[in-house]
């Protein structure tokens, strides 16, 4: 059994009387690529908001690399190496898609206001290592052509891959994405499927909520099932699809 | 009194050297407020009480300490960070016309402050402040402020600012601490507001607190706004627009504020994002470049 890099135990969240996650284990190993699946509403992007500290655990401890995380601010948990994507994607639309890129690399520089005023020796070098940082990972993820256009102005697929580049520039640990292929289609999503297992060839951890079953049975190595907030099952895609439990919460129960 | 201000005086009407000056003086305080603004995407009703706390502190150290001139404006420039800092803190936690409220509030607290404080003179102002301000020191503060300003936007911390005016919560999720930055540009904003307060104070001679109040703020906002959010040379056109156009339609004076809500309203109509908002001046003007170099090396026929 490879390490567990990040690690749930009993994590409930709850909004007012809604219980969106309901005391939820979870181990995420390193060096795979992991699901998380689930009919609408199941707590999916919950599960990812609360792992990036947007949200705060109503109960329950989040471990990523045996330290606990759970009511961490976002930028925090940014520093500790989990850069994620986002199912309603949130781009700097009016900022240069290399802009948005040298944002995502943040974590890994340190120039301040004075930094920036007087400019001493290490600014320039920093520049140029965030540049060169960027500039790779767009070439990655196949926009090095568009660096100079608006985030606004790409395609929805083009935007999509613009905030992966974005969170892989930060060398993060573990990489979250919510939805990746959501509105792409099959030569897109065929694509960012070799770009997912490069990156996870990489030694990135890749963990994935996503609604495109086909998508998700063909990449991912083992996937957890989410409905109404609780955990039905975990394993690899093909006792996950047989499980009874997951074509009731899928497609209903047989009445007889 | 500088050499060159008396060497001006002799060509230009004195009166046109004094609209200069104002000028440069209100460049220096919107372009302060276009880092809060503009940048950053914070709307501030309160940048003239910044302004404000730059004149009083100024020149109530001029008068009272006699320290040389610069230092008096570096000092009311700091104490306006200052209160930057104070009113960030808790106000930086509000988002858009919440935080266009609480700065709009706390802009009339310091105004009603300034009229009742023994110090500054009340309601009857503060006289007899010396004239040391010349054209000269106005416009190299107004090219510094302007090296500043291209300097701290080309840079990571600028990077972070405009990601938290475009997506506050992706911001964060790459590791910017959201609240500091803000609060940072917030005191950078009102240091620069304070030095033009330093400058406008020891020009004029007198201050009073109606000089810094609502309406004051509400011109440095259509300031920026019409020039174009968040850019440089677009805050730089809408001051200047802006000054000048009152001079030149002496007769409208008393309209003045009617027609910076009608330009408003028109604005947001037609070009939301300002005259030059958007508009990437350095690519204009390689493009312009480009194409008539690609004009030229085409030969004819």
């Amino acid at each position: 059994m490879s390490e567990v890099l990040l690690e749930l135990r009993g994590v409930t969240v709850r909004f007012g009387g809604l219980t969106a996650v309901h005391e939820l284990d979870l181990n995420i190993e390193r060096g795979m690529i992991r699901a998380l699946i689930g009919p609408n509403g199941a707590g999916k992007s919950t599960v990812f908001n609360v792992v990036t500290g947007i949200y705060r655990p109503t109960a329950g401890s989040i471990r990523f690399r045996g330290e606990e995380i759970a009511g961490l601010n976002p930028y925090h948990i940014a520093y500790r190496g989990i850069a994620r994507t986002f199912q309603n994607i949130r781009l700097f639309k009016n900022s240069p898609v290399l802009d948005n890129v040298k944002v995502g690399r943040h974590p890994r520089s340190k120039s301040n206001v004075l930094g920036a005023l007087f400019r001493p020796p290490g600014f320039k070098a920093e520049e140029r290592r965030t540049t060169e940082a960027s500039l790779k990972v767009l070439d990655l993820v196949g926009l090095l052509h568009k660096k100079d256009e608006l985030a606004k102005n790409l395609s929805y697929g083009e935007q999509r891959r613009l905030e992966i580049a974005r969170a892989l520039v930060s060398d993060p640990v573990l990489l979250l994405l919510d939805e990746p292929v959501a509105g792409m289609n099959p030569q897109e999503k065929a694509k960012l499927m070799e770009l997912i297992r490069n990156i996870r060839d990489r030694g990135v951890t890749v963990f994935l909520v996503e609604h495109d079953m086909k998508f998700v049975m063909a990449l991912s190595e083992k996937i957890t099932v989410l409905d109404y907030g609780r955990k039905i099952c975990t394993g690899t895609p093909d006792e996950v699809q047989a499980d009874p439990r997951v074509i009731e919460a899928y497609l209903g129960k047989e009445v007889g | 009194m500088s050499m060159l201000d008396d060497f001006l005086r002799q060509f230009i009407n004195p009166y046109y050297i004094q609209v200069l000056m104002l000028l440069g003086i209100y460049l220096i305080a919107a372009l302060g407020l276009h880092l809060i603004t503009g940048v950053t995407g914070q709307l501030s009703f309160g940048h003239a009480a910044f302004m404000s706390v730059g004149a009083y502190g100024a020149a109530l150290i001029n008068l009272h300490l006699d320290l040389p001139f610069l230092i008096c404006l570096l000092a009311g420039g700091l104490l306006a960070a200052l209160a930057g800092v104070f009113v960030g803190f808790p106000s930086m936690r509000l988002a858009g016309d919440y935080l266009g409220i609480a700065t709009l509030g706390f802009g009339e607290i310091l105004r009603v402050v300034f009229m009742n404080l023994e110090i500054t003179g009340g309601a009857r102002g503060l006289a007899g402040i010396p004239r040391e301000t010349s054209l000269l020191t106005i416009y190299v503060l107004v090219i510094l402020t302007i090296f500043a300003l291209h300097r701290l936007q080309n840079s990571r911390f600028g990077r972070a600012l405009v990601a938290i005016r475009e997506d506050e919560i992706a911001a964060e999720c790459m590791g910017i601490k959201s609240l500091w930055y803000k609060v940072g540009a917030f005191a950078i904003g009102s240091f620069f507001a304070g030095i033009a307060g330093g400058l406008y104070a020891h020009l004029l001679q007198y201050l009073n607190p109606g000089d810094f109040g609502f309406a004051r703020s509400f011109e440095l906002l259509c300031f920026v706004v019409l020039g174009g959010l968040g850019s440089i040379p677009g805050t730089v056109l809408g001051t200047t627009i802006l000054t000048l156009a009152p001079e030149v339609l002496r007769f409208s004076s008393e309209y003045r504020m009617m027609m910076y809500g009608l330009l408003m309203v028109i604005m947001m109509i037609f070009r939301p994002r300002g005259l030059l908002g958007g508009v990437d001046l350095m690519r204009l003007v390689k493009r312009v470049l480009g194409s008539r170099r690609r004009g030229t090396a085409t030969p004819a026929g």
